[in-house]
C-alpha cells in the first residue's frame, strides 16, 4: 500500500477534481499552514493534475497568468514569484475582471469561519462595529463566491471554524441572511467542495447544507461531528476518500515539490 | 515639459496635512513607502484617513504611530510572515480607528473610476455578503437597475484621494516614474488623486526612460513631488532593486505583539535614527543591503 502523508492525500483528493481545459484562481498567502492551505496546496493539486488526467489545467495566481509549472519556484518571495516564467502578469482591475467576465472555473478559498451554507468569513470575528478579533478583510473573497464556476475551500477542521452562522457574511455560499444565491443572482457556482483534513464535503444536502462526501482513512462520523460546530450530514457507508496512488505521490515527491515548500506545513 | 519638485523626504512629508485623505501605493510585500510612513510618524502626522486596496505593511506602520483615523480597505493580509497585521486589528478591536471594507475588485473599480475622472462606478461584486450592510445606502452604495440592460448594479462613488504617496523605482529629472514587477493598483491610485508624491531609487537620464517608455506607467504630468531615497521601500521589496527583508519583517511582526514591544520597535527605528540613511545602518547597514540587492544577472 502507498504511504503517504495528510496534506499529499489532501492535495490528490483536490487535483482528481480538476478538469481538462479549465483555470484555477489561486491567492497569495502569509506563512505556515495558511500558506499551505490556500496557496501550496492548490499549486500541487493543479500540477498533479496536468500531469495525470487534466493536461490543459492551467492557473492564475494573484496578478500573474499561466506560470509554468515546470518551474515552481524554489522560495516563495515576491522577486521569485515576479520572475516566475508566466504568459501574463496583469494590474489589479484586470486580474480581478477574469471573475466577472466568468474566466474563473475554480476559485481556490480558504478562510477562519465556514457556515453549513458555505457562507466564509474573513473580515471579524464578533460584532463588526465592535469585532473581538479583527480579521484581514475580503481579498477577493466575495468575487471567487461569486463568479467563479466552482469554489473549492480548503481548509483544516475544528468546531472554532465550522460554525453554524459565520459572524460576517464576507463571500456568499448557498444560503445567506435567509436568501439563496439565485435570489442574490450571483453567476457563480458557489462553494462546490469543501476539503479538511478529515474529509471531502459538498453542499448537496438538505436545504444546500454540508455534507461528507468522503472520509479520509480512520476518520469516524463522531470524530467530523465533533469537531463541526453545526449538525453535519454524513450519510450512513459514507464512503472513504480517494487513496493517492503510487504514481501521483512519486509525482508529488519528485517532480512536483521534491523540497517539500509547498506542503511543508 | 512639466517639471516635477524633487523635495527630501521631511519636506515632503511637510506637505501632507492633518486629516488628509491619503492613498498609499503598492501591496503584499512590494513597493509600499515605507521610508515616507516612518517620516510622517516622525513628524506627529494626526487623523490621516487611509484609502488602501491592500497596502498592508504601510498601512500598519501608520495605525501604529498613531497616525490614522480611518481606513477603508480591501485586504491587510502579511504576505511572507505568519500572522496578522496587528496594530491595524488592535486599532479596530479597541475601536481606535473607524473601518470601512470593501472587496478586492470594488476598491480597484473605485480608483479606476476616480482615475477616469467618473464621480462613481457600477461593479457586480458584493451582492449578499455583510458588506453593504455596514455601509449607508445612499452616502456610500446606491442599488440601481441598469438604465440599459435593466441588470441590478451596486453603485460605488469613486475614490478620489487628496493625495497619494507611492513608491516607485526611477524617474527622470521631471519626474517621468517607472515601475516594473507587480504594480497591481499603484497607477490607478495616483491617476485617481489630486496630487501625487513619488518615492524613487534614483533619477536616472532622460535616455534610460526612453529606452524604456513602456515602464513609464505614470508619465511626468501625474507627478506632483519627487522623493530620491534609496532603499526606501525597505522592508519591502522594490523589484529589479532589492527584495523584502524578511528577517525585519519578524522583527517588526514581533515588536507588534505588546504595547512596550512596540514602542520599543517605534524608538529604535522610527524616532531614534537621525535620517534614512541611519534607519538603513540599525537595520543591518550595508551587508544587508548586498543581501537584498536584486542581482543585476539574475534580475531580480
Amino acid at each position: 500500500m502507498t504511504e503517504y502523508t495528510l496534506n499529499e492525500l489532501m492535495a490528490v483528493n483536490v487535483a482528481r477534481q480538476l478538469h481538462d481545459d479549465e483555470m484555477g484562481f489561486i491567492g497569495v498567502g502569509t506563512g505556515g499552514r495558511a500558506f499551505t492551505v490556500a496557496v501550496g496546496l492548490p499549486i500541487v493539486a493543479a500540477r498533479l493534475a496536468q500531469l495525470t488526467h487534466a493536461p490543459n489545467f492551467t492557473i492564475q495566481i494573484g496578478t500573474i497568468i499561466s506560470p509554468d509549472l515546470e518551474n515552481i519556484p524554489k522560495v516563495f518571495t515576491e522577486n521569485h514569484i515576479t520572475t516566475w516564467p508566466t504568459m501574463a502578469r496583469v494590474r489589479a482591475d484586470d486580474n480581478l475582471d477574469m471573475f466577472v467576465k466568468g474566466k474563473v472555473d475554480v476559485g481556490f478559498v480558504s478562510g477562519p469561519q465556514i457556515d453549513q451554507y458555505g457562507n466564509i468569513n474573513i473580515t471579524v470575528i464578533g460584532d463588526y462595529k465592535k469585532p473581538k478579533v479583527r480579521l484581514v478583510g475580503c481579498l477577493a473573497l466575495p468575487e471567487h463566491l461569486a463568479f467563479a464556476r466552482r469554489a473549492f475551500v480548503i481548509t483544516d477542521h475544528n468546531a472554532r471554524t465550522f460554525v453554524e452562522n459565520v459572524h460576517f457574511v464576507t463571500g456568499v455560499g448557498w444560503q445567506a441572511n435567509g436568501k439563496s444565491r439565485e435570489e442574490y443572482n450571483l453567476p457563480g457556482g458557489g462553494p462546490v467542495y469543501v476539503f479538511t483534513d478529515l474529509g471531502v464535503f459538498d453542499f448537496n444536502g438538505e436545504g444546500h447544507r454540508m455534507q461528507a462526501l468522503t472520509l479520509h482513512p480512520g476518520v469516524t462520523p463522531d470524530m467530523v461531528q465533533e469537531k463541526t460546530g453545526f449538525p453535519v450530514i454524513i450519510p450512513p457507508n459514507v464512503p472513504t476518500s480517494i487513496l493517492p496512488t503510487e504514481e501521483e505521490i512519486e509525482l508529488i515527491r519528485t517532480k512536483i515539490d521534491p523540497e517539500n515548500i509547498l506542503l511543508k506545513y | 515639459m512639466l517639471n516635477s519638485r524633487i523635495l527630501t523626504i521631511e519636506e515632503a512629508a511637510a506637505g501632507i496635512p492633518d486629516g488628509s485623505v491619503v492613498t498609499v501605493g503598492g501591496f503584499g510585500v512590494f513597493l509600499q513607502p515605507m521610508a515616507m510612513m516612518r517620516e510622517m510618524i516622525r513628524q506627529g502626522k494626526k487623523d490621516i484617513n487611509l484609502l488602501s486596496v491592500g497596502e498592508a505593511y504601510a498601512a500598519d506602520l501608520l495605525v501604529g504611530g498613531g497616525c490614522v483615523r480611518s481606513v477603508t480597505l480591501a485586504s491587510f493580509g502579511f504576505e511572507a510572515v505568519t500572522g496578522r497585521s496587528r496594530n491595524f486589528c488592535k486599532a479596530v478591536e479597541q475601536g481606535k480607528v473607524e473601518v470601512e471594507d470593501y472587496s478586492h475588485f470594488s476598491m480597484a473599480s473605485r480608483f479606476l473610476a476616480g482615475a477616469m475622472g467618473l464621480p462613481f462606478t457600477a461593479v457586480h461584486s458584493m451582492r449578499g455578503s455583510d458588506l453593504l450592510d455596514h455601509l449607508p445606502e445612499g452616502k456610500k452604495y446606491v442599488k440601481m437597475d441598469c438604465p440599459f440592460s435593466g441588470e441590478e448594479v451596486i453603485l460605488l462613488p469613486a475614490a478620489k484621494p487628496d493625495i497619494a504617496v507611492i513608491q516607485a523605482q526611477r524617474a527622470d529629472m521631471d519626474g517621468n516614474l517607472q515601475l516594473m514587477g507587480p504594480t497591481i493598483c499603484i497607477e490607478e491610485q495616483a491617476r485617481a488623486a489630486k496630487r501625487v508624491i513619488a518615492i524613487v531609487e534614483e533619477i536616472v537620464p532622460r535616455s534610460v526612460i526612453q529606452a524604456n517608455p513602456t515602464a513609464t506607467l505614470l508619465p511626468s504630468f501625474f507627478v506632483d513631488t519627487l522623493v530620491v531615497l534609496p532603499y526606501s521601500a525597505h522592508p519591502m521589496a522594490s523589484y529589479g532593486y532589492y527584495d523584502y527583508d524578511l528577517e525585519h519583517l519578524y522583527t517588526y511582526t514581533n515588536s507588534s505583539k505588546t504595547p512596550e514591544s512596540w514602542k520599543g520597535y517605534l524608538d529604535e527605528y522610527v524616532y531614534a535614527p537621525k535620517d534614512h540613511y541611519e534607519y538603513l545602518e540599525r537595520v543591518g547597514g550595508l551587508r544587508k543591503i548586498m543581501q537584498l540587492r536584486a542581482d543585476p544577472l539574475l534580475g531580480y
